[in-house]
Protein backbone atom coordinates (compact mmCIF):
# COMPACT_ATOMS: atom_id res chain seq x y z
CA UNK A 1 0.00 0.00 0.00
CA UNK A 2 2.89 2.47 1.00
CA UNK A 3 4.71 1.86 -1.83
CA UNK A 4 2.21 1.62 -4.30
CA UNK A 5 1.49 5.36 -3.14
CA UNK A 6 5.59 5.94 -3.45
CA UNK A 7 5.44 4.96 -6.79
CA UNK A 8 2.21 6.89 -7.97
CA UNK A 9 3.73 10.15 -5.78
CA UNK A 10 7.04 9.66 -8.47
CA UNK A 11 4.98 9.06 -11.14
CA UNK A 12 2.95 12.16 -10.39
CA UNK A 13 6.34 14.15 -9.99
CA UNK A 14 7.42 12.98 -13.20
CA UNK A 15 4.48 13.74 -15.28
CA UNK A 16 3.96 17.42 -13.28
CA UNK A 17 7.86 17.90 -14.51
CA UNK A 18 7.07 16.72 -18.12
CA UNK A 19 4.13 18.98 -18.21
CA UNK A 20 6.24 21.93 -17.25
CA UNK A 21 9.14 21.11 -19.09
CA UNK A 22 6.91 20.98 -22.96
CA UNK A 23 5.21 24.26 -21.49
CA UNK A 24 8.53 25.98 -20.91
CA UNK A 25 9.95 24.83 -24.44
CA UNK A 26 7.20 26.15 -25.99
CA UNK A 27 7.04 29.66 -24.39
CA UNK A 28 10.53 30.00 -24.12
CA UNK A 29 12.23 30.87 -27.13
CA UNK A 30 15.26 29.30 -27.24
CA UNK A 31 12.86 26.08 -26.39
CA UNK A 32 12.49 23.16 -28.00
CA UNK A 33 9.51 23.43 -30.34
CA UNK A 34 6.74 20.95 -31.21
CA UNK A 35 7.94 20.25 -34.40
CA UNK A 36 11.65 19.46 -33.74
CA UNK A 37 9.74 17.15 -30.51
CA UNK A 38 7.79 15.00 -33.02
CA UNK A 39 11.20 13.87 -34.16
CA UNK A 40 11.47 12.13 -30.96
CA UNK A 41 8.78 9.69 -31.87
CA UNK A 42 9.96 6.57 -33.10
CA UNK A 43 10.57 6.32 -37.56
CA UNK A 44 12.74 3.53 -37.43
CA UNK A 45 16.19 5.42 -37.70
CA UNK A 46 15.09 6.17 -33.96
CA UNK A 47 19.26 5.01 -32.86
CA UNK A 48 20.59 7.14 -35.08
CA UNK A 49 22.34 10.65 -34.05
CA UNK A 50 22.52 13.97 -35.56
CA UNK A 51 25.80 13.83 -35.15
CA UNK A 52 26.84 17.74 -34.65
CA UNK A 53 30.10 18.60 -36.59
CA UNK A 54 32.64 20.87 -34.86
CA UNK A 55 33.61 23.57 -36.98
CA UNK A 56 37.30 22.75 -37.39
CA UNK A 57 36.15 18.97 -38.11
CA UNK A 58 34.14 20.74 -40.64
CA UNK A 59 36.95 22.44 -42.05
CA UNK A 60 39.49 19.21 -42.37
CA UNK A 61 36.25 17.93 -44.73
CA UNK A 62 36.07 20.78 -46.70
CA UNK A 63 39.56 20.48 -47.44
CA UNK A 64 39.40 17.01 -48.61
CA UNK A 65 36.25 17.27 -50.02
CA UNK A 66 34.74 14.53 -48.70
CA UNK A 67 31.20 16.34 -47.64
CA UNK A 68 28.73 18.73 -49.70
CA UNK A 69 28.06 21.53 -48.17
CA UNK A 70 24.71 22.83 -47.74
CA UNK A 71 23.84 26.40 -46.79
CA UNK A 72 20.24 26.92 -45.32
CA UNK A 73 20.32 30.46 -45.41
CA UNK A 74 18.30 32.91 -47.46
CA UNK A 75 19.59 33.51 -51.13
CA UNK A 76 20.34 36.88 -50.02
CA UNK A 77 22.49 35.90 -47.51
CA UNK A 78 24.29 33.16 -49.40
CA UNK A 79 24.70 35.63 -51.63
CA UNK A 80 27.02 37.83 -49.30
CA UNK A 81 29.16 35.19 -48.47
CA UNK A 82 29.63 31.64 -48.11
CA UNK A 83 31.52 28.30 -47.37
CA UNK A 84 32.99 28.08 -50.96
CA UNK A 85 31.80 25.08 -52.63
CA UNK A 86 28.45 25.32 -50.87
CA UNK A 87 25.17 24.55 -52.27
CA UNK A 88 22.48 27.00 -51.41
CA UNK A 89 18.96 25.35 -50.40
CA UNK A 90 17.05 27.95 -48.13
CA UNK A 91 15.25 26.01 -45.46
CA UNK A 92 11.83 26.67 -46.14
CA UNK A 93 11.59 26.01 -49.83
CA UNK A 94 13.97 22.85 -49.16
CA UNK A 95 12.10 21.77 -46.10
CA UNK A 96 8.74 21.73 -48.05
CA UNK A 97 10.06 20.26 -51.03
CA UNK A 98 13.02 17.73 -49.86
CA UNK A 99 14.95 17.41 -52.68
CA UNK A 100 18.34 15.16 -52.08
CA UNK A 101 21.98 16.96 -53.66
CA UNK A 102 23.41 16.40 -56.48
CA UNK A 103 26.44 14.06 -55.56
CA UNK A 104 26.75 11.31 -53.14
CA UNK A 105 28.77 12.37 -50.95
CA UNK A 106 27.26 12.56 -47.24
CA UNK A 107 25.68 16.43 -46.73
CA UNK A 108 26.97 18.81 -44.23
CA UNK A 109 24.34 21.52 -43.40
CA UNK A 110 25.03 25.02 -41.92
CA UNK A 111 23.07 28.10 -40.82
CA UNK A 112 24.46 31.19 -39.34
CA UNK A 113 23.92 30.64 -35.36
CA UNK A 114 25.62 27.62 -33.40
CA UNK A 115 23.42 25.12 -32.56
CA UNK A 116 20.62 26.38 -35.49
CA UNK A 117 16.96 24.04 -34.73
CA UNK A 118 16.49 24.55 -38.80
CA UNK A 119 19.74 22.56 -39.42
CA UNK A 120 18.49 19.82 -37.35
CA UNK A 121 15.32 19.70 -39.06
CA UNK A 122 16.96 19.70 -42.44
CA UNK A 123 19.34 16.69 -41.38
CA UNK A 124 16.37 14.99 -40.08
CA UNK A 125 14.87 15.44 -43.76
CA UNK A 126 18.16 14.80 -45.69
CA UNK A 127 18.33 11.09 -43.40
CA UNK A 128 14.72 10.54 -44.43
CA UNK A 129 15.28 10.88 -48.02
CA UNK A 130 18.08 8.44 -47.77
CA UNK A 131 21.20 10.61 -47.42
CA UNK A 132 24.09 10.97 -44.87
CA UNK A 133 24.07 14.09 -43.23
CA UNK A 134 25.23 15.89 -40.47
CA UNK A 135 25.53 19.48 -39.38
CA UNK A 136 28.01 22.00 -37.94
CA UNK A 137 27.13 22.73 -34.85
CA UNK A 138 28.68 26.39 -34.36
CA UNK A 139 27.34 27.65 -37.35
CA UNK A 140 28.84 29.72 -39.97
CA UNK A 141 29.45 32.58 -37.43
CA UNK A 142 31.71 30.75 -35.78
CA UNK A 143 33.62 29.43 -39.36
CA UNK A 144 34.08 33.05 -40.05
CA UNK A 145 35.45 33.30 -36.62
CA UNK A 146 38.31 31.00 -37.40
CA UNK A 147 38.89 32.87 -40.36
CA UNK A 148 38.25 29.79 -43.13
CA UNK A 149 37.89 30.63 -46.66
CA UNK A 150 34.70 31.99 -47.82
CA UNK A 151 33.26 33.47 -50.95
CA UNK A 152 30.49 35.23 -52.52
CA UNK A 153 28.73 34.18 -55.77
CA UNK A 154 26.28 33.75 -57.45
CA UNK A 155 22.86 30.83 -55.84
CA UNK A 156 23.93 27.86 -57.79
CA UNK B 1 26.02 17.72 20.51
CA UNK B 2 23.10 15.29 20.46
CA UNK B 3 22.71 12.27 18.20
CA UNK B 4 19.15 13.89 17.19
CA UNK B 5 20.51 17.35 16.34
CA UNK B 6 23.68 15.66 14.54
CA UNK B 7 21.31 13.83 12.39
CA UNK B 8 19.21 16.74 11.58
CA UNK B 9 22.11 19.29 10.70
CA UNK B 10 23.25 16.22 8.38
CA UNK B 11 19.95 16.07 6.78
CA UNK B 12 19.52 19.99 6.59
CA UNK B 13 22.88 19.67 4.93
CA UNK B 14 22.63 16.81 2.43
CA UNK B 15 19.36 18.53 1.26
CA UNK B 16 20.49 22.02 0.85
CA UNK B 17 24.08 20.32 -0.94
CA UNK B 18 21.96 18.13 -3.44
CA UNK B 19 18.71 20.40 -4.01
CA UNK B 20 20.81 22.74 -4.75
CA UNK B 21 23.02 21.10 -6.86
CA UNK B 22 19.91 19.92 -8.78
CA UNK B 23 18.93 23.44 -9.07
CA UNK B 24 21.93 25.05 -10.86
CA UNK B 25 22.38 21.90 -13.14
CA UNK B 26 18.99 22.28 -14.45
CA UNK B 27 19.14 26.23 -15.21
CA UNK B 28 21.97 25.96 -18.37
CA UNK B 29 19.91 22.78 -20.07
CA UNK B 30 16.44 24.82 -19.59
CA UNK B 31 18.16 27.70 -21.38
CA UNK B 32 20.11 25.41 -23.94
CA UNK B 33 18.01 22.24 -24.30
CA UNK B 34 18.79 21.21 -28.14
CA UNK B 35 22.07 21.39 -26.78
CA UNK B 36 21.71 19.46 -24.03
CA UNK B 37 19.93 16.66 -26.29
CA UNK B 38 23.05 16.35 -27.85
CA UNK B 39 24.74 15.94 -24.82
CA UNK B 40 22.36 13.36 -23.74
CA UNK B 41 22.91 11.20 -27.50
CA UNK B 42 26.36 11.16 -26.93
CA UNK B 43 26.31 9.11 -23.67
CA UNK B 44 25.12 6.42 -26.90
CA UNK B 45 21.85 4.82 -24.50
CA UNK B 46 19.14 6.43 -26.53
CA UNK B 47 19.09 7.88 -30.36
CA UNK B 48 18.69 12.02 -30.68
CA UNK B 49 14.88 11.59 -30.94
CA UNK B 50 14.59 10.13 -27.41
CA UNK B 51 17.48 12.32 -26.11
CA UNK B 52 15.06 15.80 -27.29
CA UNK B 53 12.56 14.37 -25.38
CA UNK B 54 15.12 13.88 -22.21
CA UNK B 55 16.38 16.91 -22.76
CA UNK B 56 12.57 18.53 -23.01
CA UNK B 57 11.81 17.01 -19.22
CA UNK B 58 15.04 15.93 -17.41
CA UNK B 59 16.12 19.23 -16.57
CA UNK B 60 12.89 20.77 -15.40
CA UNK B 61 12.22 17.40 -13.19
CA UNK B 62 15.87 18.16 -11.83
CA UNK B 63 14.68 21.94 -10.74
CA UNK B 64 11.43 20.39 -9.72
CA UNK B 65 13.11 17.82 -7.36
CA UNK B 66 15.53 21.04 -6.16
CA UNK B 67 12.99 23.08 -5.09
CA UNK B 68 11.62 20.52 -3.27
CA UNK B 69 14.51 19.40 -1.80
CA UNK B 70 15.54 22.22 -0.01
CA UNK B 71 11.94 23.62 0.62
CA UNK B 72 11.28 20.39 2.67
CA UNK B 73 8.53 19.70 1.12
CA UNK B 74 7.17 16.47 0.43
CA UNK B 75 10.51 15.49 1.82
CA UNK B 76 10.09 12.20 1.93
CA UNK B 77 9.48 11.30 -1.98
CA UNK B 78 11.50 14.37 -3.05
CA UNK B 79 14.59 12.48 -1.08
CA UNK B 80 13.46 9.67 -3.24
CA UNK B 81 13.39 10.81 -6.98
CA UNK B 82 16.60 12.70 -5.95
CA UNK B 83 18.14 9.42 -5.22
CA UNK B 84 17.13 8.04 -8.55
CA UNK B 85 18.00 10.57 -10.25
CA UNK B 86 21.59 10.84 -9.06
CA UNK B 87 21.67 7.09 -9.35
CA UNK B 88 20.82 7.30 -13.21
CA UNK B 89 23.43 10.34 -13.93
CA UNK B 90 25.85 7.49 -12.12
CA UNK B 91 24.93 4.52 -14.16
CA UNK B 92 25.28 7.04 -17.43
CA UNK B 93 28.20 8.28 -16.38
CA UNK B 94 29.81 4.54 -15.53
CA UNK B 95 28.59 3.06 -18.51
CA UNK B 96 30.22 6.11 -20.67
CA UNK B 97 33.46 5.55 -18.82
CA UNK B 98 33.79 1.93 -19.12
CA UNK B 99 32.92 2.20 -22.89
CA UNK B 100 35.55 4.57 -23.28
CA UNK B 101 33.20 6.82 -24.80
CA UNK B 102 35.05 10.31 -25.54
CA UNK B 103 32.31 13.04 -24.73
CA UNK B 104 31.51 16.20 -22.59
CA UNK B 105 30.23 14.98 -19.38
CA UNK B 106 27.23 17.47 -19.41
CA UNK B 107 25.84 17.19 -16.23
CA UNK B 108 26.28 21.38 -14.78
CA UNK B 109 26.30 22.79 -18.33
CA UNK B 110 25.70 21.87 -21.99
CA UNK B 111 28.74 22.45 -22.91
CA UNK B 112 32.48 21.66 -21.26
CA UNK B 113 32.27 20.43 -17.94
CA UNK B 114 35.05 18.02 -18.58
CA UNK B 115 35.40 14.73 -20.15
CA UNK B 116 34.44 11.46 -18.59
CA UNK B 117 36.84 10.61 -16.11
CA UNK B 118 37.25 8.25 -12.97
CA UNK B 119 36.94 11.28 -10.54
CA UNK B 120 33.75 11.81 -12.32
CA UNK B 121 32.07 8.56 -11.98
CA UNK B 122 33.70 8.96 -7.65
CA UNK B 123 31.58 12.45 -8.15
CA UNK B 124 28.69 10.71 -9.40
CA UNK B 125 29.41 7.71 -6.58
CA UNK B 126 29.09 10.15 -3.43
CA UNK B 127 26.17 12.11 -4.59
CA UNK B 128 23.99 9.00 -5.30
CA UNK B 129 25.31 7.98 -1.64
CA UNK B 130 24.43 11.01 -0.23
CA UNK B 131 20.97 11.10 -1.89
CA UNK B 132 19.94 7.98 -1.11
CA UNK B 133 21.64 8.55 2.44
CA UNK B 134 19.01 11.44 2.89
CA UNK B 135 16.40 9.29 2.08
CA UNK B 136 17.36 7.06 4.54
CA UNK B 137 17.27 9.45 7.44
CA UNK B 138 13.92 11.16 6.15
CA UNK B 139 12.05 7.67 6.27
CA UNK B 140 13.29 6.93 9.68
CA UNK B 141 12.51 10.04 10.81
CA UNK B 142 8.41 9.33 9.15
CA UNK B 143 8.62 6.13 10.74
CA UNK B 144 9.64 7.53 13.79
CA UNK B 145 6.49 9.93 13.49
CA UNK B 146 4.55 7.44 12.81
CA UNK B 147 4.89 5.52 15.89
CA UNK B 148 4.88 8.60 18.13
Amino acid sequence: MKSNLRIGSLVGLLLVSAVLGLLWNQAYPGGLSWRLLQLSLPDGSRRSAWQPVSTDSAFALWIRREVCFVDLRSPEDFRLDHIPGALNKPFLSFFRNPEVVTDDRPVMVYDFEAHSERSVLLVQAFRRAGAEAFFLRNGYRDWLAYGFPREAAEVR
Amino acid sequence: MTRSSIKSAVTWGLRLGLGGLLIVASIDKLLHPLEFSFAVAGYGVIGQGGALLVAAVLPMLELVTGLLLISGRWSENAALAGAMLYTVFLLLVAQAFVRGIDIECGCYRTEGGGGITWLKVIENSSLAAGAWLLFYLHSVEKERGSRG
